[in-house]
């Protein structure tokens, strides 16, 4: 038995900013090529926690990381939804931007009202280049006027700030007052799930629920200054906490401690067929370079301000997009048979391609197999049935709302629009 | 060489770690147990009167008629499968060659029969139940039985023993 492509691997591999050269047609080289460079990988605060704990250590984006624990990808994932995960997401970049202009500064770049967001609140975001292709996406929050915390992939990282950097000497140049700090003394833990509230107000004294989803706050947690965001990447309800790196472990085992063993370390299997689930892309995969958020489906994410008054990079497509409708669209799937994963073809009746998928595998929560990808413009209502190429074989699909799962997010009473 | 994957690796740190490191830990009584038995259930069960592939798969004879699966290893390096793609009967099944696919919930893997021959029979029950080949990979969770063409190629194969050791080997 040969294991033909480890997807999450590949997507991963992609991420760190590699060609997509020979991984795909060569697997097993593909995953060989790793080990031999195991040794420069990166490691977390929590890496000796993950050994413990019996993590299964990858590389990712030129870190080593857990991509799942003893137990299974599909246990992992459903206990995430009925009790609870922790996820050491430390890879990741948090960086502040600060100063009188730093709001001006990022708006440049990214699609978002960030201007209009109130202190302490964030949002879901993109950096999108001249041609409105997506560079990488992002969680910005506003903690005050003049700081700005915002949190970009792992594999992201190099390209993003040399991209801040590239266009902040201009700025700069022009008298504007703007400095960035990136948070390498600071690690990034993910706890989602029904009991990440109950769990974590045990190690604060602040009333955690009154920090609602999008929200941060900078608070003690078990001891130490955090920055707490109540967002995550599971469709659950849930926390990032920036934790100062010596505490980073203390703060790990503090909460599987007080979950009592039913919130458990996750590794990034599970944390893949949970964001799936919940219908949120993958950076590397479902959005790239040549994608705009307006063919993502992430037009939501461009605020009423922006779209009056453009100031962004690749705002003209965008915007001429958001008036015609873009050509492709992402869309959900759920198929028969084999599990259609990334790059699978997408047909119409006629076995004509119209599409790609981008994502997608075997859902541990609807034992069903889900998928996202993108279809021609026309193709992306609900209920639309289409085929998905796999191996060679067609099977049946049809175009499914996203999020596949209900997603929990903790909201004010009051609906609130998005 | 056949199976070299990530998850093998890491499955290989697990059994290398053993209870000995669970022993150094300041956990409780009932944490050594737990995670005791957790490695225990990696300890792949290797089943006398097979002949094994290097690649992990595993044949009976009985007659001029062979049953073949994936072992106990394979299986629980996949982890839970959701989907098996098999041969059609009356197709031609070749030593060393792929013959099926199995996927977990991250991962497609092709399977290599042991041995070659005629596709006789394929273990419909798979596609309904992908994981039979978990509960039961030398039993309920077999794959495909074919006429075999050429009993010669089993000298080719690993008994139990052998098997044992070259999952060992492959655990370094």
């Amino acid at each position: 038995m040969r294991r033909a492509a480890w997807q999450l691997g590949a997507a991963l591999r992609r991420n760190a900013g590699q060609q997509r050269s020979d991984v795909y047609q060569k697997p097993a080289a593909a995953a060989r090529r790793p080990f031999a460079s195991e040794s420069s990988l990166k490691k977390t605060m929590l890496h000796d926690l993950h050994v413990e704990h019996g993590g299964k250590m990858v590389p990712f984006a030129g870190w080593s990381m857990p991509i799942q624990y003893k137990d299974s990808i599909m246990d992992s994932t459903t206990n995430c939804r009925t009790a609870g995960s922790l996820f050491d997401v430390s890879h990741m970049c948090g960086l502040s931007l600060k100063g009188p202009d730093a709001i001006p500064f990022l708006e440049k770049l990214v699609v978002g009202d960030i201007a209009g967001l109130a202190p302490g609140t964030g949002t879901l975001s993109v950096f999108t280049n001249e041609k409105g292709g997506v560079i990488d996406d992002t969680v910005i929050t506003k903690v005050t006027d003049e700081h700005i915390y915002l949190v970009v992939n792992a594999g992201c990282r190099d390209k993003d700030l040399e991209h801040l950097a590239k266009h902040l000497k201009p700025f700069q140049n022009e008298g504007k007052t703007v400095g960035w700090h990136v948070h390498d003394e600071r690690s990034l833990l993910a706890l989602q799930g029904p009991l990440a509230p109950e769990v974590l107000q045990k190690l604060s004294s602040e009333d955690l629920s009154k920090i609602y989803f999008g929200d941060f706050k900078i608070l003690d947690i078990n001891g130490s200054e955090c920055f707490l965001t109540r967002t995550g990447y599971t469709g659950e309800d849930g926390f990032e906490i920036s934790v100062p790196n010596e505490d980073a472990v203390a703060l790990a085992v503090a909460i599987l401690e007080k979950s009592e063993g039913k919130i458990r370390l996750t590794g990034l299997g599970a944390r893949d067929s949970l964001r799936l689930e919940a219908g949120l892309c993958l950076y590397g995969n479902d959005l790239e370079q040549h994608i705009t958020p307006v063919e993502a489906g992430l037009a939501w994410t461009i605020g009423k301000r922006r779209r009056a008054e453009g100031g962004f990079l690749g705002a003209e497509t965008i915007l001429q997009q958001l008036k015609d409708g873009p050509p492709r669209r992402r869309v959900g799937l759920i198929s028969t048979g084999a599990p259609a994963r990334s790059h699978s073809e997408i047909l119409n009746g006629e076995e004509k391609n119209v599409g790609e998928v981008t994502s997608g595998g075997f859902s541990p929560c609807l034992k069903k197999n889900i998928s996202m990808g993108y279809v021609a413009n026309g193709y992306h209502k609900n209920g639309t049935q289409v085929k998905v190429t796999v191996r060679g074989r067609q099977y049946d699909a049809v175009v499914t709302k996203m999020p596949f799962v209900p997603v929990h997010y903790h909201k004010p009473a009051a609906p609130v629009k998005a | 060489m056949a199976f070299r994957s990530v998850a093998t690796q890491a499955v290989t740190l697990l059994r290398l770690r053993g209870v000995p490191t669970v022993s150094n830990n300041s956990s409780s009584i009932t944490n050594t147990t737990t995670n005791t038995l957790r490695s225990l259930a990696f300890i792949a069960e290797v089943l006398d009167g097979l002949h094994y592939a290097a690649s992990h798969e595993w044949v009976k004879v009985e007659g001029s008629t062979a049953i073949v699966g994936i072992s106990d290893h394979a299986q629980k390096e996949l982890g839970d499968l959701v989907f098996v793609e098999l041969p059609e009967a009356g197709s031609p099944c070749k030593q060393g060659e792929k013959f099926a696919s199995v996927e977990s919930v991250k991962a497609v893997s092709d399977v290599y029969s042991p041995i070659s021959g005629t596709v006789v029979e394929v273990n419909t029950s798979l596609s309904e139940s992908p994981d039979l080949i978990n509960k039961s990979p030398y039993g309920d969770g077999w794959l495909m039985k074919l006429t075999v063409s050429n009993k010669g190629e089993l000298d080719g194969l690993m008994g139990a023993d052998a098997y044992k050791q070259h999952q060992a080997a492959n655990a370094h």
